[in-house]
């Protein structure tokens, strides 16, 4: 399987390709476009990941556990093939669909005129005989509710109230894929190819529809009520003029007109011969001619693009998750399907097979695209080598569409302005127009009123004659008599009564002739009047017809011109798609190269830290050593000091007795000198200056020690400094290395955070690529359940469904047994399941609805968008007969299965094969063992546990 | 409210991020992220208090703007009550209002209010949506677009709640395309929201075992895929259990009788102080009602019931969050679908009006004790900043700090929060 990156783009530039695969079946055809030269390797779906999701898709709920497990043992090649064939025969297949196209036809809108049972039966019903969708389609466009046997299908006009505008929205968004709302009070201020034009030409088809009551006189017994039924009707229409909130003053016209379509030609209607039956009080009208009839042909003979796009959309993203338009009403140029050349493939197939719903649906489960897993793809790196190849060649795709795109759009700018003007040109004639059908419309009502006048008076007169004739009879008879009988005076006042009366009547229809002669001749001037009237209707027709004539061409023009820039803002911005993931993919390997990278840094700043680390603690020895020579330099420098103090005192001390003795010789120098002759002197004297003399010498010794003291400190001195300043730089050093070891550590940490950001902007990237992938079908979706799927599953799983089903099966079995012969014929068995789902169906409706109140979105709103409330969480916990009843061990469900089986391996084989549709992997059998084994005591409630939880998993709430 | 997973929009990666806390704290079985309100930590008050709020008060049937903001005393159509002097020297209002009157310094009167819709449900449509009811359009009223806008990402609770006068509970379908995670959650006469109490079958500690299973399969599920939306799921049974764990928030009668005294022991009284103590507790929205004013028939004996209940309740209220300094951070809205006739009926009634009538506004960018707008004499036309629908939706927005210009982006559609085509009323945004 390859992958779509640059399938769209294939099919853009090559949208012959399909013409070749014409006869080969859809889903094959779907599988060749699904593959192209680059782009990922999606893995596809296991067997029972397949048979739960086609199960839910096509019947609304999961498989039940013996089924799953007779797939998976299932050898046979074929067997998905054939477990569709058998789900698409299901009675649960025609009921998941048509509450499939209830949604999407009524989005939960309260039943006003049509009830849900009746709805329900008439979608169930066209399900179940096969009816195409453009059947289905044209009669909700026709119905009007009058005739019974199509009531139903007038449900969404009627629930709907008729309403125009509602109408218009939902038409186009429903039936065409295309939500006009916003052009309605001007052209899209966002959408380029949304008009208001676009709006109103739809509008027009509608406009003349309203909801008209009939009353019904209704016989219970001997009473007799009044009943009102709504129908739909329809007058005569008329052009709609209209003008954008934004440019006021500028007034436009149209009459009905498709999207991307030209205004249809209606037939000339003079005033007053519109109708096949004129509109009157308590009347349906009947016009000649009915747009809403127009419409439903148009929209549905299978040459309206749109029309079919929109289903085959609609029933892929029914399949798939997503449409190939997403959301699928929002079709426009900015929102271009995500590959449109398969949309185009779809929605002709669709067309081609006569609109089929059940054996389109059964391609596109038949395709490998759907069969894709939900798992990402492992091997990136290999398609992201791929890919790299690919950008510079979209590249140069994207400047030549890119400058398509603008020329087309320049050409649709000027095509919708000459579009414009054709269509201002033709506003004074249909103003004309518009004043000589009223002057007509005026002058036809004047004729009728002297007709009616005439008729009045020719009544009036056939009533005097009629009575004239006996009472002339009467008088003359009378006279006769009279005259037979001239005596008789009663006879004569009787009949001079009569003479007289049957004058007065005479006089009387003299009268009433000459009026009616009069009223007659009255007629002739509003019958020339109307005469008159319409020439000028006539030539303003013959006006308007060339101006018709060019503004058709004008919108032909604008129409086609805007088809292309639309195909060429749809191929760039599909191509802009796959650019970007292209690109994306090929930014994966750089990606991951920085996170090896950054994880190898981290090695190598790890390594430099330790070796720093390693540094730092080897010098603590020398720093060591250093302190202590730098101490024993501090002791010897202190004894040195020491004895040079001691040497000093020594000294000092000799310096003062010498200073002393010297002083003294040389006082008894002096005295002898004065005494020569006393010898004791002169001996004293002499000592005393041999005694200075000595010391003199001592005092030498001393000066020279104290110089050796001197020199010895001194000596100390310079090597504790040369200790000094080793420390310091020792000390310099250590401090070096512990920088080092800081600098290195704070490496490590920056190496390991940006492992982490690499890693996260990678898994961004990843997480980028999946919404991509998912959006081109690369990888499946999770597809959140209806509240109606939820509902069943969950009856699925706990065993609910099938107790209802047996029950029901039992009972009719009693009221009307089956033959031996009815059991072996397939119709009457299928007619006879048919039946017992809709009783199973019917009993567990309740259920249902209040599955819709807490899980459906609101009435009137698109109901695909999923959302999660704490009150939805709230009910699956504590809601009073719901879940946790279903969930309590019963006739011999799954709760009860795995309280009595003594194996763990078969109770947890039977809550995953029962609830998830699958076996259980080997961690998770040994979770169940565990559970359970930790709750011999309450054995039961782990079991429900165990059950709850897995019902109220993410798991079980999507579908993928 | 829809969850793009496929997108790339930024609200994507902020929900993801704030999942991702919640869920983690959830693990641990901690009180969760989200769930600040709770916490009563610093940050949590602070947070409160910065968190703006907008509280309704839904007048059912219409409440006679004469009656009440807007008294022509004196006048053919005055009817037989006075006009009393307020806090705010010139203001005058209804006598039936004294205690009302006595708060008026935080009021703000909308005096020229015109909607030219006299039907209930159409009037309705108008002032809660801001926009004329039209077929093929159904538009968000104002408590569910201000809680989109107001609501922090993970705010675990309810963060729209609507106080019913009776009925059940469940979610209203008032939130249209924005979707049911704005719709109000309604308690049905006070009531706390339904299905919040574990069933007697089911012991705290066998719930407690379930949700951890469940959590365990989600966890080795999301290792293979994870979303905006399986991120939401997972979420909401969370959201659920904190419900369950918090219920008492909903509990009034947690409030101190002196206060239930004070509000008065009727249901509006009871729901008002339910109402103080949700916002109290960091709810962005909450509407109340009170009814009924439809009074065609004995217009002053209904009036003079109702609002003394009326003012009772509502001055506490608004006294009660001056005195809280919640005005700063809280708007208040009374209004109605529409006013009443001037003209008095023959069964001394009043019967629809909407082309003169008034509407009350409090707090955050509303001046305090001052009026805007005025009517004639007799109350019959506005003669002076006349205003509509509209115009004081833009302003109920703007006044919370919420550009009401902007638009949503709802699946790729972009939706104006009000009517493009009209704008606030700037005279008295402060």
């Amino acid at each position: 399987m390859r992958a779509p990156v640059s399938l769209a783009l294939l099919g853009l530039l090559c949208p012959v390709c399909f013409a070749f695969a014409q006869e080969e079946p859809l889903h094959v055809q779907i599988d060749a476009h699904f593959s192209s030269p680059t782009g990922v390797m999606p893995s596809l779906s296991s067997d029972a990941e397949y048979l739960r999701q086609v199960s839910l898709d096509l019947t609304g709920m999961p498989p039940r556990a013996e089924d799953v497990r007779a797939f998976l043992t299932d050898t046979a090649a074929d067997k998905r093939e054939r477990a569709v064939g058998r789900l698409l025969d299901s009675p649960q297949f025609a009921r998941h669909l048509a509450t499939t196209l209830d949604l999407m036809l009524m989005e939960r809108r309260a039943n006003k005129n049509v009830s849900q049972d009746e709805w329900s039966a008439w979608l169930l019903a066209s399900v179940r005989d096969g009816k195409p969708w453009n059947v289905m389609a044209r009669e909700i466009l026709s119905a009007d509710g009058d005739d019974p046997a199509t009531r139903p299908a007038a449900r969404f006009f009627l629930d709907r109230l008729s309403e125009p505008n509602l109408l218009t929205r939902d038409i186009g968004r429903i039936l065409f894929g295309r939500d006009l709302q916003c052009a309605q009070c001007h052209d899209h201020p966002l959408i380029d190819d949304y008009l208001q034009a676009d709006y109103h030409g739809l509008l027009a088809f509608l406009a003349p529809g309203y909801a008209h009551v009939r009353k019904e006189t209704v016989k219970e017994g001997d009473k007799e009520t009044t009943k009102e039924v709504t129908l739909h009707a329809e007058k005569a229409g008329s052009d709609l003029t209209f003008e954008s909130v934004f440019i006021k003053g500028t007034l436009h016209r149209t009459g009905p007109r498709l999207f991307d379509d030209v205004v249809i030609e209606e037939p000339f209607f003079y005033p007053g011969e519109e109708y096949d039956v004129a509109p009157a009080d308590g009347v349906k009208p009947v016009p000649k001619f009915s747009r809403r009839a127009k419409l439903a042909e148009r929209a549905t003979d299978g040459s309206n693009r749109m029309f079919n796009e929109n289903m085959a959309n609609r029933l892929w993203a029914h399949m798939l998750g997503r449409g190939l338009v997403h959301p699928v009403d929002l079709h426009h140029v900015d929102n271009p399907p995500t590959d449109p050349a398969l949309l185009t493939l779809l929605g002709e197939r669709f067309a081609s097979m006569s609109f089929d719903m059940r054996g389109f649906l059964r391609e596109i489960a038949l395709s490998q695209v759907y069969q894709r897993s939900f798992d990402r793809p492992s091997d990136l790196l290999t398609t992201a080598s791929e890919a790299a190849a690919k950008v510079a060649e979209l590249e140069v795709q994207q400047k030549s569409l890119t400058e398509a795109a603008a020329v087309s759009s320049a050409t649709f700018e000027t095509a919708h302005t000459a579009w414009a003007e054709a269509e201002a040109a033709t506003l004074p004639v249909a103003e004309e127009l518009d004043k000589a059908r009223n002057a007509f419309a005026e002058a036809r009502k004047k004729l009728d009123a002297a007709n009616q006048e005439v008729t009045k008076a020719r009544g009036e007169l056939e009533q005097k004659q009629v009575v004239l004739a006996p009472v002339q009879q009467a008088a003359s008879a009378a006279q006769l008599a009279v005259e037979k009988l001239k005596d008789d005076q009663e006879l004569a006042a009787a009949a001079q009564k009569f003479a007289e009366r049957a004058k007065e009547l005479t006089d009387a229809v003299a009268a009433l002739t000459k009026a009616v002669e009069e009223k007659t001749a009255a007629v002739t001037g509003p019958v020339e009047a109307l005469a008159a009237a319409k020439p000028p209707i006539d030539v303003a027709l013959a006006k308007l017809k060339p101006l018709h004539e060019s503004l058709r061409q004008a919108e032909q023009t604008m129409l086609e011109a805007r088809r292309q820039m639309r195909r060429d803002a749809t191929a760039l911005s599909s191509l802009e798609r796959q650019l970007e993931t292209v690109r994306e993919i090929a930014a994966l390997p750089s990606l991951e190269q920085s996170i090896v990278a950054s994880r190898e840094n981290v090695a190598v700043r790890e390594a430099e830290h330790a070796a720093a680390q390693k540094e730092r603690d080897a010098y603590v020895a020398v720093l060591t050593e250093r302190q202590a020579e730098m101490a024993s330099a501090d002791d010897a420098l202190a004894a040195a000091t020491g004895l040079l103090n001691e040497a000093v005192t020594a000294h000092m001390k000799r310096v003062e007795n010498a200073k002393a003795v010297q002083v003294a010789a040389e006082s008894a120098q002096v005295a002898s000198e004065k005494l020569p002759d006393d010898p004791v002197l002169a001996d004293a004297a002499q000592k005393l200056k041999e005694r200075a003399g000595a010391l003199q010498s001592e005092m030498g010794e001393s000066q020279t020690a104290v110089e050796t003291a001197t020199a010895a400190a001194e000596k100390a001195g310079q090597s504790r400094d040369a200790a000094n300043q080793t420390l310091d730089a020792a000390t310099a050093e250590r401090e070096r290395r512990e920088k080092m070891v800081a600098d290195a550590q704070a490496a490590a940490v920056h190496a390991q955070e940006q492992v982490v950001a690499d890693q996260a902007t990678y898994d961004a990237a990843v997480s980028e690529l999946t919404g991509r992938w998912t959006s081109d079908f690369t990888l499946a979706s999770l597809k959140p359940l209806t509240p109606e799927q939820l509902c069943s599953s969950i009856f699925q799983a706990t065993g609910v469904y099938e107790r209802y089903w047996q029950a029901e099966a039992a009972e009719l079995e009693k009221a009307s047994p089956l033959t031996d012969e009815q059991k072996h014929d397939p119709a009457q068995m299928a007619a006879h399941n048919r039946e017992i789902e809709q009783r199973t169906y019917d009993k567990l409706k309740g259920n249902v609805g209040t599955f819709v109140k807490f899980y459906g979105a609101a009435a009137g709103q698109p109901q695909g968008d999923f959302f999660a409330t704490a009150d939805q969480a709230l009910f699956a916990a504590n809601g009073a007969g719901a879940v946790n009843s279903w969930v309590a061990p019963a006739g011999g469900n799954v709760t009860e299965r795995i309280i009595k089986s003594t194996d763990p391996n078969i109770a947890a084989d039977e809550l995953y094969f029962t609830v998830l549709s699958r076996p259980p992997t080997n961690e998770e059998t040994a979770e169940v063992a565990a559970y359970l084994a930790a709750r011999e005591a309450d054995r039961p409630v782990a079991a429900q546990e165990l059950v709850w939880g897995l019902l109220n998993s993410i798991e079980f709430r999507f579908n993928h | 409210m829809t969850i793009r997973y496929a997108c790339n929009s930024s609200e994507h990666g902020m929900a993801r991020r704030s999942f991702l806390g919640t869920m983690a704290a959830a693990g641990t079985g901690a009180i969760t992220g989200g769930l600040g309100a709770f916490a009563r930590s610093a940050v949590s008050e602070q947070l409160i208090r910065e968190q703006k709020r907008i509280v309704i008060w839904d007048m059912h049937g219409g409440l006679s703007q004469l009656e009440s903001w807007d008294p022509k005393p004196g006048t053919d159509t005055g009817g037989p009550f006075r006009s009393i002097p307020t806090s705010v020297p010139g203001i005058g209002i209804c006598e039936l209002l004294p205690r009302t009157a006595q708060q008026m310094h935080h009021l703000c009167l909308v005096r020229g209010v015109n909607t030219s819709e006299d039907d209930h449900g159409k009037g309705r449509y108008k002032v809660l949506t801001g926009r004329p009811q039209t077929p093929a359009a159904n538009n968000p009223e104002i408590g569910a677009v201000a809680a989109k806008a107001l609501m922090p990402e993970d705010y675990a609770l309810p963060g729209h709640i609507l106080i019913t006068p009776g009925g059940g509970g469940g979610r209203s379908n008032d939130a249209a395309y924005l979707g049911p995670k704005y719709a109000s959650v309604q308690l049905g006469n006070g009531k706390p929201p339904e299905n919040t109490v574990l069933p007697d079958t089911i012991t705290v500690e066998s719930d407690a075992a379930r949700q951890d299973f469940r959590r365990h399969l989600n966890e080795r599920f999301l290792s293979r895929r994870r979303t905006a939306v399986t991120d939401a799921y997972g979420y909401s049974y969370e959201q659920a259990l904190q419900l369950m764990q918090h219920r008492d928030v909903f509990d009034v009668s947690k409030e101190p009788a002196k206060d239930h005294e004070r509000y008065g022991k009727h249901d509006l009284g009871r729901h008002a102080l339910l109402a103080r103590r949700m916002l109290e507790m960091g709810t962005p929205v909450v509407k109340l009602s009170h009814s009924n004013y439809d009074t065609h028939h004995e217009n002053f004996n209904f009036h003079i019931e109702q609002l003394g209940e009326l003012d009772r309740a509502f001055s506490c209220f608004v006294e009660d969050l001056a005195d809280r300094g919640m005005l700063e951070s809280t708007l208040i809205i009374m209004f109605s679908e529409f006013g009443r006739t001037p003209r008095i009926n023959t069964r001394y009634g009043r019967d629809h009006w909407s082309h003169a009538w008034s509407v009350l506004m409090a707090g955050c960018r509303m001046p305090r004790g001052a009026t805007y707008g005025k009517t004639n004499d007799n109350g019959t036309e506005v003669i002076e900043g006349q205003v509509d629908h509209a115009n004081l939706f833009h302003t109920y927005l703007q006044a919370v700090g919420v550009d009401s210009t902007a638009s949503f982006d709802i699946e790729g559609r972009e939706v104006p929060l009000a009517d493009p085509s009209s704008h606030p009323i700037e005279e008295i945004l402060a």
